[in-house]
């Protein structure tokens, strides 16, 4: 099967620069210019020399019609990477072919392979204009005439069910409305590769779940369209994906289908029901047995359930002692399911010892 | 789907020009939306207009006049109206380009199958449109204050010399528009970067806008014979005022024998023909830059 897109090694540095080239204030220029000859800032200090490496090194191979995940916290590098697929940035070093194009040679044929939506892209919209004129002109300014403009508009409205809104501004928008306006103006052209960066950050469960199910089941189950999500919702990798890679500062940690992920990771998870294990105990319990991971659903009282995350070796009367010895009570355990949220911190090791 | 949403890796001319009329109406539109704020922008350039003009009647004798052409009042008129779409090419590209970039249209508009300074110039042309009707202000307040009406057969000559004008000093605002990334200028505040700034005031005040470059002493008059601005004026206003004078009236006429209106031409020519790509060339390498250094996209 072709690849839709293939990335070897590819690096983004950005110059630490005081002030950030993202900050404006009126005078920002002068204090650009004064810091480059004087090498320091407004506030005395000095500028820093040292480079952000927000990608390391990304290897990634995205077959023809897949759904492919990149998962990873904030600041791992997503959009940074998107953000070079996009061509919007230049990559500090590697390559990348997108829809069998070189990225920084054919650059014109990489654009006119994808469409890009992200979290801000209702942000584009001119509040003072319709929602139909403002898709009307984007798509103008992609190079569709005046007529298929207009078609195509109505067009994608449709697909995304915005069309009884097609005369009144973004502004008028709930939140999900908004983000499945960003979905349109990124659907005006039809690319066969959808890069989507982070679409449902910030929505209530009903709109992310009308978002994902319109990329899922309209955008790649029907039209087969290839779609490379950034998220850093474990579940939203988890469901969507066919395969997902796993990020972390800048490099991919891991990379698989969810569930081979999922069985990849050497540790079981237990759900502890206990009673009275006061904020203190928990305290005392997170530190002395650190191997653990611990996370805690507990009212005032300390009564609720304890997940630990252990190596699989581990008895559950071990932790049950721990619990005890500690000054809680056990009343109650059961498995839980491995999720990618395990294996996110299993893999970057902060937690867990292997 | 249909297949004519398929995304085009160029745009042809007739599609490019699509563009910039869409962009031209949705700066039109945006007007609209503010009539009022536009019809009080409109009453200060009346007024602006007729304080030039009675500073001239009031303070200038006939001796004086005779230099410029009969009157002060034609004179200012046209050096005004010329300057207004002057000051347009010099400042629309960085406003143009730092609108973008705060409203977050920047990137989808880097991704669009046309370069970002055909979508800059796009933006530009409804700010030139304004001006005309600045312009007609101007040539209102010049008939109520009795200026000569120069006659239809300048017409043609006087909108081409427009255009050379305009053309030339955009070249200034593409380095303008450059100095957003260049230096960081971001700030969208008119007049707030540098290279506009000095550009909109040297031109006020060596070019000839408001009195002859001949009344300041040498050393200005030498820069403003490195700035278009000033043949610009002088130039159109040999076509416009009837009894301008004939001779030299710049330091450059004098100095190589031509008939001064071909001087004049031909220094916009060679003027334009280094500020131009400068502009251009910066303004790509600032956007090179920008790629580099992520200095594109706000952070999200
Ligand atoms: N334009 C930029 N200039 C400087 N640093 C940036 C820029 N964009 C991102 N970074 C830095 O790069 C790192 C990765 O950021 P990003 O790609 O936005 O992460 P993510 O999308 O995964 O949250 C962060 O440390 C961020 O601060
Ligand atoms: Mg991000």
């Amino acid at each position: 099967m072709a690849r839709a897109i293939v990335t070897r090694g590819l690096r983004k540095e950005f110059p630490y620069l005081n002030p950030s080239p993202n900050m404006s204030t009126s005078d920002q220029w002068l204090e650009y210019l004064l810091s480059l000859i004087t090498g320091k800032n407004a506030t005395g200090m000095g500028v820093e020399k040292r480079r952000t490496v927000a990608v390391e090194s990304l290897d990634l191979e995205v077959e023809e019609g897949e759904f492919f995940g990149l998962l990873g916290p904030n600041g791992a590098g997503k959009s940074t990477s998107i953000k070079m697929l996009a061509t919007i940035l230049a990559p500090t070093a590697g390559t990348a072919t997108i829809n069998g194009y070189d990225l920084v040679r054919d650059w014109r044929a990489v654009r006119a392979s994808i469409n890009v939506v992200h979290s801000g892209g209702w942000l584009g919209f001119d509040h003072e204009l319709s929602i139909r004129w403002n898709l009307q002109a984007w798509a103008r300014i992609y190079g569709l005439s005046k007529k298929e403009a207009a078609r195509r508009t109505q067009e994608v409205l449709d697909i995304v069910g915005l069309s009884d809104k097609a005369e009144e501004t973004s502004g008028t928008l709930s939140s999900g409305q908004r983000q499945r306006l960003a979905l349109a103006k990124g659907f005006l052209m039809e690319a066969p590769i959808l890069l989507c960066d982070e679409p449902t950050v910030g929505l209530d469960p009903n709109s992310a779940a009308a978002v994902r199910s319109f990329i899922k089941d309209d955008v790649n189950r029907k039209r087969g369209i290839t779609v490379l999500l950034t998220t850093h919702y474990m579940q939203e990798a988890d469901q969507l994906c066919d395969r997902v890679a796993i990020m972390d500062k800048g490099r991919i940690v891991a990379c698989d289908t969810p569930d081979r992920l999922k069985a990849s990771v050497q540790a079981k998870a237990i759900l502890m029901e206990v009673r009275n294990f006061r904020i203190e105990m928990l305290f005392d319990f997170k530190k002395e047995h650190g191997q653990w991971l611990v996370t805690e659903k507990l009212d005032q009282n300390g009564n609720g359930s304890l997940r630990v995350l252990c190596s699989p070796r581990e008895a559950e009367s071990t932790i049950t002692t721990a619990v005890e010895a500690c000054g809680g009570q056990v009343v109650g355990w059961s498995r839980d399911d491995i999720s990618l949220e395990d294996v996110f911190i299993v893999l970057t090791g902060r937690r867990l010892a292997a | 789907m249909s297949s004519t949403a398929m995304p085009k890796t160029r745009l042809n001319l007739r599609e490019t020009l699509g563009v910039m009329s869409v962009l031209a109406e949705r700066n039109f539109r945006l007007m609209t939306r503010f009539s009022a704020s536009a019809v009080m922008f409109y009453i200060g350039v009346f007024a602006d207009a007729a304080i030039s003009a009675f500073l001239g009647t009031a303070l200038i004798g006939q001796a004086q006049a005779a230099q410029i052409g009969g009157d002060y009042v034609s004179y200012v008129i046209v050096g005004l109206a010329y300057s207004q779409l002057m000051y347009t090419s010099i400042s629309a590209p960085h406003q143009s380009l730092s609108g973008a970039y705060w409203s977050a249209r920047l990137e989808p508009l880097l991704r669009a199958p046309l370069p970002l300074r055909t979508i800059i110039m796009g933006d530009a042309l409804f700010s030139y449109f304004t001006d005309f009707v600045t312009i007609a202000i101007y040539g209102l307040v010049g008939i109520l204050f009795g200026m000569a009406m120069p006659s239809s057969g300048v017409i043609l000559p006087a909108a081409g010399i427009l255009v050379l004008g305009c053309v030339s000093v955009l070249g200034f605002g593409f380095l303008s528009a450059s100095m957003f990334n260049l230096i960081n200028a971001k700030a969208p505040v008119a007049n707030s970067e540098p290279v506009q700034w000095l550009v909109r005031t040297l031109q006020r005040l060596v070019c000839g806008v408001y009195f002859p470059v001949t009344a300041l002493p040498g050393w200005l008059q030498t820069v403003g014979n490195f700035m278009p601005q000033t043949y610009v004026l002088d130039a159109v206003r040999r076509l416009l005022i009837p009894n301008y004078p004939k001779g030299p009236t710049l330091p450059v006429h004098s100095s190589f024998g031509l008939d001064p209106q071909v001087a004049n031409l031909i220094a916009i020519a060679v003027l334009t023909a280094f500020i131009l790509p400068l502009g251009l060339w910066a303004f790509d390498k600032g956007l090179e830059k920008a790629r580099k250094d992520g200095g594109l996209s706000r952070w999200t």
